[in-house]
C-alpha cells in the first residue's frame, strides 16, 4: 500500500470539525462551524482552513455539502452547508474510541479528574 | 430587497474583498466571501471599526495563502493539503524553495543569470526599436486608412507625381475621401541670431486634414492660401521649432518670419508628437503653391502624394481603381504616360519600409543569441540536476508527484529567467542608447520616431513575457529529466544516463550551429562592405573637402554679380596654403539622385517616358580637372562659354551608350521638354563618374556650365595636398570675408560623405550590430562547450584513472578529450553550414557583389568556430590529463 492510499484516521482538527457538524445538524456552514469551535475550544480558525479540511473530508466521503440561499448580510452570496455522512460518523466514532481506549485508566493523569 | 446595508455606514474593506473574490473561485470563494461579510457586522459590534478591518484583512490573507491552522498528520496529508491549499501558498513555497536552492550554488546562479541577461537584454533592445518603428501607432487619425501613392514606371522605382497627375487623381479617384501632395522645402531662416538653413515641407492645403492632424495652436492652411502661381504667405511651425525659436510663446500666431527673404505669417503650431518621416525631420510647413510653369507640365514630377481611403473601401479596391485611371491616362497621353502606372501602399510601409528588413534580420539574430543562451543554461541545469538526485529521490519516496517536482524545477527556471531579465532590461536601456548614438545625425533624419527611445510599459510587458517563455524553453527539458527515473538513478549511484549526456551534446551542437550562422552572416556582410568600399566612383576621393555655400540671393540679383561673387570665393580659397584646386557643382555625387531630364536630339522624334532619363548637373569649368575625371573626346568647358555664347553641354560615356548608342555625339544638338525653343551643343564626352549612389550602376549624366545658368547655391569641392580637415576653418573665414551673410552648410570630407552615404551606412551599420551579436554568440558557445566538456571530464575521472592505470599517457588522455570536443564541434559546424545556406538567402538584399554562398565567408566561419571550440576544450582536456590515477580510482 503506497502512502497515497486510504488513510483512515482523522487528525485532531478534523475530529473537531466533525463533532461540530454533529452538534449543528442542519445549521452547519462556515460561520456557525467556526463559531462553535471557537466557543467550545477557544481555537480561532480561519474560514479558509475550515473549507480546506471539509473539502478533503468530502473527497473521502465523510461529509457532503450543498449550497443554500443567498442573504443580503452575505452580500448576496450563498452559504455552503455541510452534513455528516455515515462513513464520517464511523470514522469519527473510531477515532474517539481509539482515544478513549488509550486514555482508560490514565486520563486523570492528564485532566486531573478521577 | 433593500441592498443598502446599514453596517453603521461601513462596508468591508474593498481591497481585501476584491482580492478575495479574485483569488478564490467557485463555491469556495463564494462561501468564504459570504462568511466574512456575514461576520463583518459582528466584528464591528465586538471591537469597533478598526479592529474589524484588521480582522477582515487577516482572514482574507489567511484564506488566500492557505492556512497554518491545520495540523496534518503525514507527508501525504501535507502534500494533499498543499495541493488543494491556497493558490498563493503553493507558488510562494516553490519560490522560497527555489531561492534557497539558488543561494546554495552562487556560482551557477551568477553565470546563469548573466547568460540569460545577455540573451534577454539583446532581445529587449531590438524589440524597443522594432516597436517604435513598426508597431507603434503613427500620429495620424486612423493611420491604417492613410496610403502613400507612387507613380510606377518600367525602368525605375516608385516615383513622384507631376502637378497635373496629382490633380487628376484627386478629381477622379472615388476610393479616396482626400488626396494631398507634399514635397521638400528648404529655406534660410533669417532670425535675430543669424541665418541657418531649415528643412521643412511644402504641402497642399488638405495635407494635414488628410492625415487627420490638427494644429494645437492657431489653424491649418486654407485652400485659398495654396494656389498655383500665387506667392506663399503663411507658414505652420512644428512644435520643436516653436519651442526652439519662440520659447513656446502662445502669441506667436500672426507674427512674421523671413524664409529665404520672403515674409511669411505664422498661422499655427503643430502637435508635439507629430512626425512625417518621409520629409525627414521638418521644422516648418508652407503651402505647395507650385509655380505656374511647373504646374503645367506633365513631365515634371516634383511632388509626392498621400491619400485617405474612403469609409468601407479596401486598399485592394483602391489599387484597382488607380490602375484603371492609369490605363485611361495612358490612352489620352502616350508621350508621357506610356507604360506608367499608379500604386498605393499603406503609409506605414512608406515610412518604415526601408528598415523593416534590417529590423527583422536583427530580431532573428538576437533570437539566435537567446537560443544559445538558453542552451547554455539548460546544460548547466542538467549538470546541476545530477547533483540533486538524492534530494529528489527522497521527495519522491515521501510522496511527491512527478508533476509537483516538474513544477518546482520550472519555478526555479522561471526565477532565473526573471532575474536575468531584470538585469537584461538594464543593459538593454544602455544598449539602445548606444545603438542609436552611433548613427550619424543625417541618417536619423529619416527615422524621427527613433529619437529619444526609451523603455516603456509595452517593452516591459514584452520582456516579462519573454522571460516566462525563455524560462520554460530552457527549463522544461532539464525539469523533466531531473524528475524522471529517479528510482533507477538512486540505485545507480548518481552518475547520469546516456540519455542525459546525449541531450547535453544536442544542446552544444545546436549552439555551435546557431553561432556559425551568425558568424557566417557577419562574414558575408563584411565582404559586401569591402567590395563596396573598393568601388571606384570614377573620381579621386582622397583629400577632397566639400563645403556647401548659399549666398543670399537678394544681394546677387544679376549674373554679373553672381559670377563676381564666385570668382572671389574660389579665388580666396585657392590661394590658401595646401589647396590645389577648387571646383563647384550644384548637387554632389554619391548622395542619391538629383535633377533629371530626358534629352531629345534635335531633328529626331522627341523623347518619351520610355527613354532613359539622365542626371543633370551644373558645374564649374575646372570640375573634371579637380575631380580627376578624364576627358574622352571633344573639349572641356572654357571661359568663352558665357551666357551670351551658344549654349553648350558635356555628356558622360554612359549617356552615349544608353541613349545614343553607336553615334558620334560631338557637335550634335539636344533639347529638353523643359527648355522649349532652346537647344544645346554637345562639346565633350567624359568618362563615367557615379553621381547617384555608390552601389548603383552609373547613370547617364549631362553637365551644364554654371556660366550659362548662374546659381547662388553651390557646393565647393576643394582638393588639398594633405588632410582636408586642416583648411576647414580657414575656408569658412574666407567665405565669410566675401559676404558675412552667406550660409555655409554640409562641410565634410568626401571620404566621410561616402562613409555616411546610404549604401555604405546601410551595410556598415547592420554589420556592426550583427558582428556584435555574432561575437556574443561565439563567446556563449565557447562557454557552453567548455561547461559541457568540463563537466563530462569531472564525471569521468574514474574512467580516466583506469585508462592511465593501464598505460595511457597524459598526452593520450588530453588528445582523447580534445577529440571528443572536436567531434562535437564538427557536427555543430556541419549543421550550421547547412542552416547557413538556407538562411543567407534572406540577407541577399544587403549584399553587394557577394554571393549568398560565398565560399570565403563560409569557410572562414567554419574555421573560426572549430578553433573556438578546440580552444574551449583546451582547459578541460588539460585537467583530464592531469588526473592522478590513484586518486581517481579511489574516488568511487
Amino acid at each position: 500500500m503506497s502512502p497515497r492510499d486510504q488513510v483512515e484516521y482523522l487528525g485532531e482538527f478534523e475530529q473537531l470539525l466533525l463533532f461540530a457538524l454533529l452538534r449543528l445538524g442542519d445549521e452547519a456552514y462556515g460561520v456557525t462551524i467556526r463559531q462553535e469551535i471557537a466557543r467550545r475550544t477557544g481555537r480561532d480558525i480561519a474560514a479558509g482552513a475550515i473549507y480546506t479540511a471539509l473539502e478533503r473530508l468530502e473527497a473521502r466521503g465523510y461529509v457532503h455539502s450543498w449550497m443554500g440561499e443567498p442573504t443580503p448580510e452575505r452580500g448576496g452570496k450563498r452559504k455552503k452547508y455541510y452534513e455528516l455522512l455515515p462513513a464520517g460518523q464511523q470514522a469519527l466514532s473510531r477515532s474517539y474510541e481509539n482515544l478513549q481506549r488509550m486514555a482508560r485508566g490514565v486520563a486523570r493523569l492528564v485532566t486531573g479528574d478521577s | 430587497m433593500d441592498r443598502k446595508r446599514k453596517y453603521f455606514g461601513e462596508r468591508p474593506p474593498r481591497m481585501a474583498a476584491w482580492m478575495l473574490r479574485l483569488m478564490l473561485r467557485g463555491e469556495r470563494g463564494e462561501s468564504v466571501c459570504g462568511d466574512l461579510e456575514e461576520e463583518w457586522r459582528e466584528q464591528i459590534r465586538r471591537g469597533g471599526k478598526r479592529a474589524a478591518r484588521k480582522w477582515f484583512w487577516r482572514c482574507a490573507w489567511q484564506s488566500i495563502a492557505g492556512t497554518r491552522a491545520v495540523a496534518p498528520m503525514t507527508e501525504d496529508a501535507l502534500q494533499r493539503k498543499r495541493d488543494r491549499g491556497g493558490f498563493m501558498e503553493n507558488i510562494l513555497q516553490d519560490v522560497r524553495y527555489a531561492l534557497r536552492g539558488l543561494r546554495k550554488s552562487p556560482g551557477f546562479t551568477l553565470v546563469a543569470i548573466l547568460t540569460l541577461a545577455i540573451g534577454i537584454g539583446a532581445n529587449t533592445a531590438i524589440f524597443t526599436v522594432v516597436e517604435a518603428a513598426l508597431l507603434r501607432a503613427l500620429p495620424y487619425r486612423d493611420s491604417s486608412r492613410v496610403v502613400h501613392l507612387f507613380e510606377t514606371q518600367k525602368q525605375s522605382g516608385p516615383g513622384q507625381f507631376s502637378y497635373l497627375d496629382y490633380t487628376d487623381v484627386r478629381a477622379g479617384a472615388k476610393s479616396f475621401e482626400n488626396v494631398a501632395a507634399y514635397g521638400f522645402f528648404r529655406a534660410s531662416y533669417g532670425g535675430a541670431e543669424g541665418s541657418e538653413i531649415l528643412s521643412g515641407g511644402r504641402v497642399s492645403a488638405n495635407f494635414f486634414p488628410t492625415l487627420g492632424v490638427e494644429p494645437v495652436l492657431g489653424r491649418g492652411f486654407s485652400p485659398e492660401e495654396d494656389q498655383v502661381g500665387r506667392e506663399r504667405g503663411v507658414v505652420l511651425l512644428t512644435h520643436r521649432l516653436w519651442q526652439r525659436k519662440f520659447g513656446g510663446d502662445p502669441k506667436v500666431i500672426g507674427q512674421t518670419v523671413r524664409l529665404s527673404g520672403s515674409p511669411l505669417t505664422i498661422i499655427g503650431v503643430l502637435p508635439a508628437n507629430f512626425h512625417f518621416a518621409r520629409l525627414g525631420d521638418p521644422e516648418m510647413f508652407v503651402t505647395l503653391s507650385p509655380p505656374q510653369n511647373l504646374a503645367g507640365r506633365r513631365f515634371t514630377h516634383f511632388m509626392w502624394t498621400i491619400a485617405r481611403l474612403r469609409e468601407g473601401v479596401t486598399l485592394e479596391q483602391a489599387k484597382g481603381e488607380l490602375q484603371f485611371l492609369a490605363r485611361q491616362r495612358e490612352q489620352v497621353d502616350t508621350r508621357w504616360h506610356k507604360d506608367t502606372g499608379i500604386d498605393a501602399v499603406p503609409i506605414r510601409e512608406a515610412i518604415s519600409g526601408s528598415i523593416e528588413p534590417l529590423l527583422k534580420g536583427l530580431l532573428a539574430a538576437v533570437g539566435a543569441v537567446l537560443l544559445i543562451a538558453c542552451a547554455n543554461v539548460a546544460n548547466m541545469l542538467l549538470a546541476r540536476a545530477t547533483g540533486r538526485q538524492r534530494e529528489v529521490g527522497i521527495r519522491v519516496a515521501l510522496g511527491a508527484s512527478r508533476g509537483r517536482l516538474v513544477r518546482q524545477f520550472l519555478t526555479e527556471s522561471l526565477l532565473l529567467s526573471l532575474l536575468g531579465g531584470a538585469i537584461g532590461l538594464l543593459w538593454a536601456g544602455w544598449g539602445v542608447r548606444a545603438m542609436l548614438a552611433v548613427v550619424p545625425a543625417a541618417r536619423m533624419q529619416a527615422f524621427p520616431f527613433l529619437k529619444n527611445l526609451e523603455i516603456h510599459s509595452g517593452v516591459l510587458g514584452f520582456t516579462f513575457a519573454l522571460c516566462l517563455v525563455t524560462g520554460v524553453v530552457f527549463g522544461l527539458a532539464p525539469s523533466l529529466r531531473a524528475s524522471s527515473q529517479v528510482a533507477e538513478r538512486l540505485k545507480e549511484g548518481g552518475r547520469g544516463s546516456t540519455a542525459r549526456k546525449r541531450l547535453g551534446q544536442a544542446f552544444v551542437v545546436a549552439e555551435v550551429a546557431l553561432a556559425l550562422v551568425l558568424v557566417t552572416v557577419a562574414g558575408l556582410l563584411t565582404r559586401s562592405l569591402m567590395q563596396l568600399i573598393h568601388v571606384n566612383p570614377g573620381f579621386d576621393t582622397a583629400n577632397l573637402l566639400i563645403v556647401g555655400v548659399n549666398a543670399p540671393p537678394a544681394r546677387y540679383d544679376n549674373d554679373a554679380k553672381v559670377e563676381a561673387y564666385w570668382r572671389q570665393v574660389t579665388g580666396r580659397i585657392e590661394s590658401l596654403p595646401g589647396v590645389k584646386g577648387v571646383a563647384k557643382i550644384d548637387r554632389l555625387p554619391l548622395v542619391g539622385s538629383g535633377n533629371t531630364g530626358t534629352p531629345s536630339m534635335v531633328g529626331r522624334p522627341a523623347a518619351t517616358q520610355s527613354t532613359p532619363s539622365a542626371q543633370l548637373r551644373s558645374i564649374s569649368i575646372n570640375y573634371f580637372q579637380v575631380m580627376g575625371i578624364p576627358l574622352l573626346t571633344g573639349r572641356n568647358f572654357a571661359e568663352t562659354d558665357r551666357a551670351e555664347s551658344p549654349l553648350v553641354i558635356m555628356v558622360n560615356k554612359q549617356l552615349a551608350d544608353d541613349i545614343f548608342p553607336g553615334e558620334e555625339l560631338l557637335g550634335k544638338r539636344v533639347t529638353f521638354a523643359f527648355t522649349p525653343g532652346r537647344d544645346f551643343e554637345i562639346v565633350g564626352v567624359v568618362d563615367n563618374e557615379n553621381v547617384t549612389d555608390l552601389d548603383a550602376r552609373t547613370k547617364p549624366v549631362l553637365y551644364f556650365p554654371e556660366s550659362q545658368g548662374w546659381s547662388t547655391s553651390m557646393n565647393l569641392l576643394v582638393r588639398t595636398l594633405n588632410d582636408p580637415q586642416g583648411i576647414v576653418q580657414a575656408a569658412r573665414t574666407e567665405i565669410h570675408a566675401v559676404n558675412p551673410e552667406t550660409t555655409i552648410s554640409g562641410v565634410i570630407t568626401m571620404e566621410n560623405l561616402i562613409g555616411n552615404s546610404t549604401p555604405v551606412f546601410m551595410r556598415r551599420y547592420p554589420l556592426m550590430l550583427i558582428g556584435a551579436f555574432a561575437g556574443v554568440a561565439l563567446l556563449l558557445a565557447a562557454i557552453g562547450i567548455y561547461g559541457v566538456m568540463a563537466y563530462a571530464v569531472s564525471q569521468r575521472s574514474q574512467e580516466i584513472g583506469i585508462r592511465m592505470a593501464v598505460g595511457a599517457r597524459p598526452a593520450d588522455v588530453f588528445l582523447l578529450v580534445l577529440k571528443e570536443g572536436f567531434v562535437l564541434a564538427t557536427v555543430g559546424v556541419a549543421a550550421g553550414l547547412l542552416a547557413s545556406m538556407a538562411v543567407t538567402k534572406f540577407v541577399a538584399a544587403f549584399l553587394f557583389r557577394t554571393a549568398t554562398t560565398d565560399a570565403l565567408s563560409f569557410s572562414a566561419s567554419a574555421l573560426t568556430l572549430t578553433l573556438v571550440a578546440l580552444l574551449a576544450c583546451y582547459l578541460p582536456a588539460r585537467r583530464a590529463a592531469g588526473v592522478d590515477p590513484l586518486v581517481a580510482l579511489r574516488h568511487e
